[in-house]
């Protein structure tokens, strides 16, 4: 060991001195041959025999230098620079080539480096809490569940209570209870924020430690403690400015004070599973027993999750009070944390995966392709090379060297294209890929990156290099041209890869062409809205019970509370006036739901006709709850009739405006106007809800994703008496809509109309319904922009492998264009033969790429929109692109072919 | 006067036996000495020693230092170390093996 070490020395210490070493060595043998050369003359040789006696009996010199110097086993040290620095040089005079092979390779190796960046981030490292490798999610399924997901039920806090103590399986349980929302006031107003509340032994069991102050501690758990709160980070930052001195501070959040003890960090949000996409900040509360919740747990060493099911399972009877019908549906579904939380993008993302893969494949078979083109326009250079003494390691070594030097300087590209990738991701709407925070690039992505690096190098090298140096090199270059039997396969291969490469990109742009003009036209579709000069926003009473408690007015069929004076009259309608006075306002009106946002609500109506205890025949219709400037602000037309107006209110009778879908659905032959619908709910008997019909307004279109208009029905804000559960849906918020004239930047001039007005009030989400329209597609612009990455990587793959292709072709031609050239052939027809070989390929792909996008376009319909898979326009730009390009590729080995002087190309075999 | 060829791999226990009895040499001088204790037997190729004095040195079986000779040259003179010393133990001793097994294969046939 110690003298290994010690030779280890030795030899680094002659690297470094290695000049030294060189010369030292050649005074010794000199010495030595002078020597040998006086002694000869001493015996009697002349000055002459002597000379040429002592060097023979030395030797070869040159060879005796070598071997001395190899001893020192540096030889791959010297040899490695110099090969680099040759290639360098070489590549200089060659950006063209270089261009093309390094941009190919960081293409392929950054897109893969960012997506191992992905998964690595997302779907392998642990969850950033204590034992996150045993933490589960435990779920509860019904199975003959009618609501909702069947896999997604909270629990309640005896069950929990149960579970917990009995199983033997868990460390503990946890509980966090489903999420909800509420207004908290900060110090700029109100802010809507998600609320959950979270069982004693969160906290501790994940191992979280909050940001600044304390966690909960075990007297605010109990019931009848004075409200304590913990801050989400996002919360405390963004809208407390990060003031240390929120601390001890009492908020009113939801219309009661809270004391804020301390701001939980980021990573806490990951549990909040029921993320929804607008709101991100938080506010946690301690649980006093009265919630249902979400449950998770930290399963024993050596427990599986399986296992840990299979336990829980025989706790069904107590579940479910000992019912035995109930117990036989109760299922229980403990699985890994992280695998629940990312089970939404894994085969998104895995699919991912093996399309970039397979895009370096194509890349590195295409680098190979120009490195061995390359050979072969070197072929004379490396038979020298050869003949002189270079063994066949040598050049396989310095060949070798190109390409690493290619595949190294195409992963430095590839990292910033990865950094690149990175930052787009971490620019995609929150929650659209969960734990999408932690994406970023770290050491086992460098580690990653270095292994691709090298199979790039490998893939794209090794066979070109192996084939230029075989023992006879022209020999070898002239076969893997197509000279032979084997040659001529590997070239057609070549060629019908790349008639390949252009049929996968004619499928490529021709989706990415069809998606486009989806895209264009769903934003182009007649609305019937007036889309931009409409803003609208969000607007959320301070004290809004969120939708727990509209689910508990839902079943008890009540109000939550004793109201006296409805919102509508007491706040909306006022500020609806003094938003008019605004400067530059038009119009103002308020409706329950917003275009574009999916959250319309629908119900089953009764039109005329049918009688009240039939349950078919009913329509489902949109129900919205709008102020009478809604038509006029929203910019629909009214066909027919009246629009609600300030007169209808309670004690008036109650009125409907129909849009045209569901007036056509009414029984024919009679004027809408006039007729009775009803709004059957789960209201009293004593309520009323039959509606009388006075006007019918053109259709506007609130939704993508319908290609038709739904059914909708307008009722006037003013009649929903507070006793009725329907006034509740207007107690929780509800969305303003603003006609200016021209652009108009009036959010503060609202928000300050609401601090005098309205104070606590949340009031948020302000968009003009151009910018809602597009968050909605953002689906479809995301298909998009992947999809045309994908084709113009492909174009890319294209370009290059037919230059390679064709540049094989030539190079392997090249006497046979010497000989047309000699007998008379022109450099245009030179061109137009190389040309025409590019177009055979281009035009045989193109053809499979566009019969496979024709058979494949079924599978394309349900994600376009107002246009044919089979659009001719599409199939013919795309033709015209890739037929151009393809062209355009050919060019330049064709023009090389065209130079040749026929007296150099025939002599040069 | 014809002479032979050492045996393959037999060139450094001759450079190792001639350091061996404590002088320092150089190259020259080394294949004078092979020569001279092998009764001019055995003729080595005489470049073929610095390959072989080179690989010594990494191997640390001998040192060199650079000195001058009689006739006022600069030269570089090479002693045993104490590796070196071992060394040769295990070359002798392995090359005694060999040796012995080849004479019994002569000797039965």
């Amino acid at each position: 060991m110690v003298e290994w070490l010690s030779q280890l020395v030795r030899r680094f210490a002659a690297l470094v001195r290695r000049n030294k070493l060189n010369r030292d060595l050649e005074d010794e043998m000199r010495l030595h041959r002078e020597l040998r050369e006086q002694q000869n003359v001493e015996s009697g040789m002349t000055a002459e025999e002597a000379y040429y006696a002592a060097r023979r009996r030395f030797g070869n010199e040159t060879i005796l230098k070598e071997v001395s110097r190899e001893m020192w086993g540096w030889g791959l040290a010297e040899r490695l620079p110099q090969d680099v620095r040759y290639t360098l040089r070489q590549l200089r005079k060659n950006p063209g080539f270089a261009a093309l092979a390094i941009i190919t390779l960081a293409l392929g190796i950054g897109a893969n480096t960012a997506m191992f960046t992905v998964i690595d981030s997302v779907l392998i490292r642990p969850l950033p809490f204590r034992n996150a490798n045993r933490l589960v999610s435990i779920r509860i399924g019904y199975l003959d569940s009618h609501f909702g997901d069947p896999d997604q039920n909270p629990v309640s806090w005896p069950a929990y209570r149960e579970l917990r103590t009995r199983s033997h399986s868990f460390e503990d349980i946890i509980g966090i209870s489903s999420s909800d929302w509420t207004v908290i006031q900060t110090p700029q107003g109100g802010q809507k924020v998600v609320r959950a509340t979270i069982t004693a032994n969160v906290l501790d069991t994940l191992g979280i430690h909050p940001v600044l102050g304390r966690p909960f501690d075990s007297k605010d758990y109990q019931s009848g403690a004075a409200p304590v709160v913990l801050l989400g980070a996002e919360l405390w930052r963004d809208h407390f400015g990060s003031d240390p001195l929120v601390l001890g501070r009492q908020v009113r959040i939801g219309g009661t004070p809270y004391l804020v003890v301390g701001v939980l960090p980021d990573s806490f949000d990951l549990l909040d599973v029921q993320a929804e996409a607008d709101v991100t900040s938080r506010v946690w509360l301690p649980s006093r027993g009265d919630e249902d919740f979400e449950l998770a747990g930290i399963v024993r060493p050596g427990v599986s999750p399986q296992a840990a099911q299979a336990e829980l399972g025989t706790f069904a009877l107590d579940i479910c009070g000992q019912n035995l019908q109930c117990a036989k549906s109760v299922k229980f579904i403990v699985k890994p944390s992280r695998d629940v939380m990312t089970t939404s993008v894994r085969p998104a993302l895995l699919a991912l995966t093996g399309a970039l893969f397979l895009v370096l494949l194509i890349a590195c078979v295409n680098v190979s392709n120009l490195q061995l083109a390359r050979h072969l326009a070197r072929r004379q250079e490396l038979a020298v090379r050869a003949a002189i003494g270079a063994g066949r390691g040598r050049l396989l070594g310095q060949l070798m060297a190109e390409g690493a030097v290619l595949a190294v300087a195409g992963a430095a590209a590839g990292l910033g294209f990865a950094s690149i990738l990175i930052a787009a991701v971490h620019r995609l709407p929150p929650n659209f890929i969960p734990r999408a925070d932690e994406i970023k690039l770290r050491v086992p992505v460098f580690a990653m990156l270095a292994i691709i690096a090298a199979v790039a190098t490998v893939l794209s090298s090794l066979a070109p290099a192996l084939l230029a140096t075989r023992t006879a090199p022209e020999e070898a270059l002239r076969e893997a041209s197509g000279g032979s039997i084997t040659g001529r396969r590997r070239s057609r291969l070549s060629q019908w890869m790349v008639a390949g490469e252009v049929s996968l990109s004619a499928v490529l742009l021709v989706s990415a062409g069809l998606m486009f003009h989806t895209l264009y036209n769903l934003q182009h579709i007649h609305f019937g809205l007036d889309l931009d000069e409409v803003t609208a926003f969000e607007v959320t009473p301070a004290n809004a019970p969120g939708y727990l408690g509209w689910l508990a007015a839902r079943k008890s069929g009540t109000a939550p509370q004793a109201i006296t004076e409805s919102v509508v009259t007491r706040v909306y309608q006022p500020i609806l006036d003094r938003l008019r006075q605004l400067p530059g306002v038009v119009d103002v009106a308020l409706g329950s739901w917003a275009p574009f946002d999916g959250t319309a609500g629908f119900a089953m109506i009764r039109p005329p006709g049918v009688p009240e205890t039939q349950q078919h025949g009913l329509i489902a219709a949109q129900i919205c709850y709008v102020s009478p400037g809604y038509a006029r602000t929203m910019g629909i037309p009214l066909i027919k009739g009246r629009m609600i107006s300030d007169q209808d209110s309670t004690g008036t009778p109650l009125v409907a405006v129909v849009n045209e879908t569901l007036a056509r659905r009414l029984p024919p032959g009679q004027d809408p106007i006039g007729e009775h619908i009803a709004h059957p709910s789960r209201t009293p008997p004593t309520m009323k809800n039959d509606y009388t019909i006075v006007g019918v307004l053109g259709d506007a279109r609130q939704h993508i994703v319908t290609q038709t208009p739904d059914p909708e029905v307008l009722l006037s804000y003013q009649q929903v008496p507070t006793s009725d559960p329907r006034y509740f849906l207007l107690a929780s918020g509800t969305n303003y809509f603003v006609k200016t004239r021209g652009h108009v930047q009036l959010t503060n001039a609202i928000r300050q109309v609401f601090r005098q007005s309205a104070p606590g009030y949340a009031v948020d989400h302000f968009r003009t319904l151009r910018i809602a329209l597009d968050d909605a597609t953002f689906n479809q612009r995301l298909g998009l922009y992947l999809t045309a990455s994908f084709a113009g990587i492909a174009i890319l793959m294209v370009l290059t492998g037919l230059y390679g292709v064709l540049s094989q072709l030539v190079g392997q031609r090249w006497r046979e264009i010497g000989v047309r050239m000699a007998l008379g052939a022109t450099n245009r027809s030179i061109l137009q033969m190389i040309l025409r070989q590019g177009s055979i390929l281009a035009v045989t792909g193109l053809a499979l790429g566009l019969i496979a996008s024709l058979a494949g376009g079924r599978l394309l319909r349900a994600f376009l929109y107002g246009v044919k898979p089979t659009d001719a326009w599409t199939y013919l730009g795309v033709a015209v692109v890739l037929l151009s390009l393809s062209i355009g590729a050919a060019l330049l080995p064709a023009r090389r072919a065209a130079k040749v002087d026929p007296m150099v190309a025939l002599r040069c075999e | 006067m014809h002479q032979d060829e050492i045996p393959p791999g037999t060139l450094y226990l001759l450079i190792l036996k001639t350091l061996a009895r404590g002088v320092e040499l150089h190259g020259y001088e080394i294949a004078n000495a092979i020569q001279q204790l092998s009764e001019d037997v055995l003729q080595v190729e005489e470049g073929s020693l610095y390959p072989a004095l080179q690989r010594m040195l990494i191997r640390g079986w001998v040192t060199a230092k650079w000195g001058v000779t009689a006739g006022n040259r600069r030269a570089r003179y090479y002693k045993l170390t104490k590796a070196g010393r071992k060394q040769l133990e295990v070359e002798v001793s392995q090359f005694e093996r060999v040796m012995q097994a080849i004479s019994r294969v002569i000797q039965t046939a």
